[in-house]
């Protein structure tokens, strides 16, 4: 079965907000995230490939279904504070070495089926398509910092002050 | 052999990243400590009540925890393997293929004597596998000699990326015949982010140039559009399958 579908092009100044819905190429595609592969407890999810355990929401984001509240947009620095700050004041009990993830980390959770976001929404719901800090600095200009944009599940590197949106993760 | 769609690698490797950033600029090669300097203009206006930037990339991890540089830089831990397969010294002058103890994965070397590994080789995306494809197969790419060993009449030896799969198995490489192409995962996994020019090893992956590799992982925006990660600045993006781009073949080595 061939499918036919209209590329769309993304003008990256509306990116951020655009809430475009979600398109997943069910019978061309391979799902490679879902539910045997991560567990899903109430507002976490642990990925057994990685051994990696997320929070759900995005940040700024709240409810059963991440239905509340606006998806928060920080700087590079502000988002490292950020991270910091949940884990001082034990914001998302019982752990305390919440962090944003790396580069690669955060590649690790896309869902090749899907654009818009590239995620799989019965594990992330709501959750936003659009550039998500990882904490990891660019190496070749020293003042950008590597993102994963989830509209299309693509890595590149931005300007440390702009304001992109945050996933957390932690250890298990 | 198609590539197991749903295998993101099984154990992640680091990033490679063991520097901080610092803002708006700089970073700081000799240790994992970034600093804010508000009077910066490049804050554009932002202020802030503490000026450390803690919990970043170098923080955490393989590269902070168990680096050692004899098998690969930062926490990368690879092992160069001969043409039958044996395992070689971190010395060795030629080798084959690189192990990566870390993913469980084997990757193909590429050479630079025109060879069927050759680097400068480019082949476009082609995949017959309409479960995986995103809907359809690319391009075969007759016409095209851009590869090693293409035959005019002999579709198995067009400069695409399935054909190349078939004729590195046919003729074996390190002993083994079970290669295919990579997913994007797989490629973003091997990338190392504390290097640029290129973005990996080289001490293990010589001969890797400053442009796109293919992976086999289609993209649901688009039936003639796939992924790839261009090994210049660890970049992943999207491209037509009918564009013409390097190809570095993998295999599963170990189950961890």
């Amino acid at each position: 079965m061939a499918y036919r579908f209209i590329l769309i092009l993304v003008l990256p100044i509306l990116c951020q907000h655009a809430r475009a819905e979600q398109f997943c190429a069910l019978e061309s595609i391979a799902a490679v995230t879902g539910l045997e592969r991560f567990e899903i407890n109430e507002n976490v999810a642990s990925d057994k490939h990685t051994g990696l355990m997320w929070r759900r929401c995005f940040e700024g984001m709240s409810g059963d279904n991440c239905e509340q509240g606006q998806p928060l947009q920080l700087s590079w620095p502000s988002a490292l504070h950020y991270a910091d700050t949940i884990n001082k004041q034990n914001a998302y009990k019982p752990y305390k070495n919440w962090r944003l993830a790396n580069v690669k980390e955060l590649l690790s959770i896309g869902e090749l089926q899907c654009v818009r976001p590239a995620l799989d929404l019965n594990i992330f719901p709501n959750a936003p398509s659009g550039r998500t800090w990882s904490s990891s600095p660019y190496r070749f200009y020293p003042h950008y910092s590597w993102f994963v944009d989830f509209s299309e599940l693509v890595s590149d590197h931005i300007a440390r002050h702009e304001k992109n949106f945050i996933l957390l993760v932690r250890d298990l | 052999m198609q590539s197991d769609p749903g295998k993101v690698s099984s154990y992640l490797n680091d990033t490679g990243v063991q520097f901080a950033g610092n803002h708006p600029r700089t970073i700081n090669i000799d240790g994992c400590e970034g600093k804010i300097n508000p009077e910066d203009e490049w804050v554009f206006g932002e202020s802030f009540t503490r000026l450390d930037l803690p919990g970043q990339d170098c923080a955490f991890g393989r590269d902070k925890n168990s680096a050692i540089p004899e098998d690969g830089h930062a926490g990368f831990q690879f092992q160069k393997i001969g043409s039958t397969g044996e395992k070689l010294e971190a010395t060795a002058s030629t080798w084959s293929c690189v192990a990566d103890l870390v993913s469980g994965l084997m990757w193909e070397v590429k050479t630079d004597d025109g060879g069927l590994h050759d680097r400068d080789d480019v082949f476009s995306w082609y995949n017959t596998n309409s479960q995986n494809n995103g809907g359809a197969i690319g391009n075969w790419n007759r016409g095209s000699e851009n590869c090693f060993g293409v035959q005019a009449d002999n579709s198995q030896t067009f400069c695409n990326t399935q054909s190349f799969v078939t004729r590195v198995n046919n003729i074996g490489l390190c002993g083994y015949k079970d290669w295919r192409m990579p997913t994007i995962f797989e490629l973003n996994n091997l990338t190392n982010f504390g290097r640029t020019e290129p973005a990996i090893d080289e001490k293990y992956f010589p001969n890797t140039l400053w442009a796109q590799y293919w992976s086999d992982s289609p993209h649901a925006a688009g039936n003639d559009i796939a992924r790839f990660v261009e090994f210049r600045f660890g970049v992943s993006g999207k491209a037509h399958k009918m564009d013409q781009y390097h190809v570095r073949l993998v295999r599963k080595h170990s189950s961890r």
